[in-house]
């Protein structure tokens, strides 16, 4: 127990520090345009990298994608149109279904919907533990060890 | 102590209710999606003890999601599992699952919620282990600062044995937990929570009376965890996390519950405490692919169980494991998603108990397709 206390106390330490040593999130400081490292799910890589293609494999670690990607910017550099402007109120979400929106969501509360304590401590590690295999479970025949 | 069988239907009917309403109440707005998975299996050493029983079984799984609207998912879900030499093994299960998330994706505040019913029911040489389990969870989330978030949560969870009450079993937790950026990108989570589980334990005195009558007295369990995860990319195409687990009983008297042979089966299997330290890793280095492998290894202590007539069995157990996966996730523009994957795994315990000293090595082919 006393393992365990200083393990929390060293944790908040570093959550305190990290917390308020930065600055809180503002719509004016600029946040939108730099890149921010958040790794809620632990597989390690940066959630919010984009996945344009919905492979599950961020852009940046597609070395093909982005190459093919500047192919087709150079050939279309000379004839290239403007962006529409003046979308104004548009709400761009209006465009997506229910279940687009709510995948939204459920990616914001990645880090709410499990626990890895407990007493089914264990189950999830592996193929469960957000670094997943798709069909394959950490669980065998409806048994999860 | 527990869920009267009324209120247990009214939870049912409750649950059943709220999927008639949303099903035909906001039919305008809503859209349906689903998921198919196979998979198949070889194992050798299915039941994870000494007698290493080799089998081969296939699982086949279904789910049906329906948004009413842009906050609530409800999914049905069914499957069905398949052993090729240990046929009455095989089982089938339904449930059903509800998923609400009342917060806006502009808030720093984030709430969810969840609650689900799962039937499990075997094959009749296995219908000791039928179940059904209920259970739910809410959970909040704040974002204090840009690299910094804290959550909380509680968690029920019921499980009842159709054919056998004595291993019955309550579960509630809380949970809190901060994930905090530092140093460009290096991430630290730790998670921390606290159990309760109300359970029936049998009385010692009267497993070794003559003639043996066994009486049955209420069980309180309590459990502590706290679990740091480190993790962060090495390189473009690499990540890995590093979790340690420290999982402590508080006022621990050491009771005797009810088990079954097939321990892996059994009610208790993953009720222990001890400590794990996991490492897992992810590569993006095979194009279009996703590798994943890890290892970890756990220290265990488990609850002591009766195998009947009179045998106490007391267990700590040394388990460390290893696996490594590859996936191949096919997305249309369609939005239909199709993944294959296949995973190895190999398992190694030592045990107190000799009969659960083990080996296993098992391979699992998988394919995913949903919509």
């Amino acid at each position: 127990m006393r393992f365990a206390a200083i393990l929390i106390s060293a944790a908040f330490m570093i959550f305190a520090f990290c917390s308020f040593g930065s600055s809180p999130l503002r719509a004016d400081d600029g946040a939108e345009s730099e890149e921010l490292f958040v790794d809620l799910d632990g597989d390690g890589f940066n959630d919010n990298t984009p996945d344009e293609d919905n492979n599950s494999i961020p852009d940046s670690a597609e070395d093909d994608k982005y190459s093919d990607r500047n192919k087709t910017a150079n050939a279309l550099a000379s004839t290239e149109f403007k962006p529409i402007e003046g979308l104004g109120e548009f709400d761009l979400s209006s465009l997506l279904s229910n279940s687009e929106l709510f995948g939204q969501l459920k990616f914001l509360t990645r880090a709410q919907s499990c626990c890895r304590g407990g007493f089914e401590a264990g189950s999830d590690f592996g193929p469960g533990n957000g670094i997943g295999l798709g069909a394959v479970s950490g669980c065998a025949g409806g048994v999860c060890h | 102590m527990y869920v009267t069988d009324s209120l247990m239907q009214l939870m049912r009917y409750l649950l059943i209710g709220i999927f008639i309403t949303v099903f035909f109440v906001f039919p305008a707005y809503a859209d349906f999606g689903y998921e198919v998975k196979l998979s198949g299996s070889v194992t050798n050493n299915l039941i994870s003890d000494s007698s290493e029983l080799y089998d081969s079984y296939s699982t086949t799984s279904a789910a049906l999601k329906y948004y009413p609207f842009a906050q609530l998912e409800l999914n049905l879900k069914s499957e069905y599992n398949y052993y090729s030499n240990l046929v009455g093994l095989g089982n089938i299960m339904g449930g059903a699952e509800i998923t609400w998330i009342p917060t806006s994706q502009s808030s720093p505040l984030a709430l969810y919620f969840n609650a689900g019913y799962d039937n499990r029911s075997y094959r009749e040489s296995f219908s000791v282990y039928n179940t059904n389990v209920y259970n739910g969870m809410g959970s909040i989330s704040y974002r204090l600062a840009r690299r910094a978030q804290v959550r909380a949560g509680i968690t029920y969870e019921q499980t009842e044995f159709d054919n056998s009450e004595g291993a019955d079993k309550e579960i509630y937790g809380f949970m809190f937990g901060a994930n905090v950026t530092f140093l460009g990108s290096n991430s630290l989570d730790i998670e921390s929570g606290y159990s309760f589980a109300d359970f029936i334990s049998v009385d010692e005195v009267s497993i070794m009376s003559w003639p043996q009558v066994l009486e049955e007295t209420d069980g309180d369990l309590k459990s502590f965890y706290i679990s740091p995860r480190y993790s962060r990319p090495l390189g473009s195409k690499l990540g890995m996390n590093l979790t340690y687990t420290y999982l402590s009983f508080v006022d621990f008297d050491d009771p005797v519950v009810y088990s079954y042979s097939t321990g892996f089966l059994s009610p208790w299997a993953s009720v222990w405490d001890g400590n794990s330290v996991a490492l897992n890793l992810k590569s993006y280095h095979i194009p279009k692919m996703i590798i994943t492998a890890g290892g970890g290894y756990w220290n265990k202590r488990l609850l002591r169980t009766l195998e009947l007539p009179d045998r106490i069995v007391t267990r700590e157990d040394d388990y460390s494991r290893y696996y490594i996966g590859l996936s191949w996730p096919m997305p249309s523009r369609s939005g239909a998603y199709l993944e294959p994957s296949i995973q190895l795994d190999i398992i190694n315990n030592t045990s107190t108990d000799r009969l659960y000293d083990y080996s296993t090595f098992s391979v699992v082919v998988g394919l995913t397709f949903r919509r």
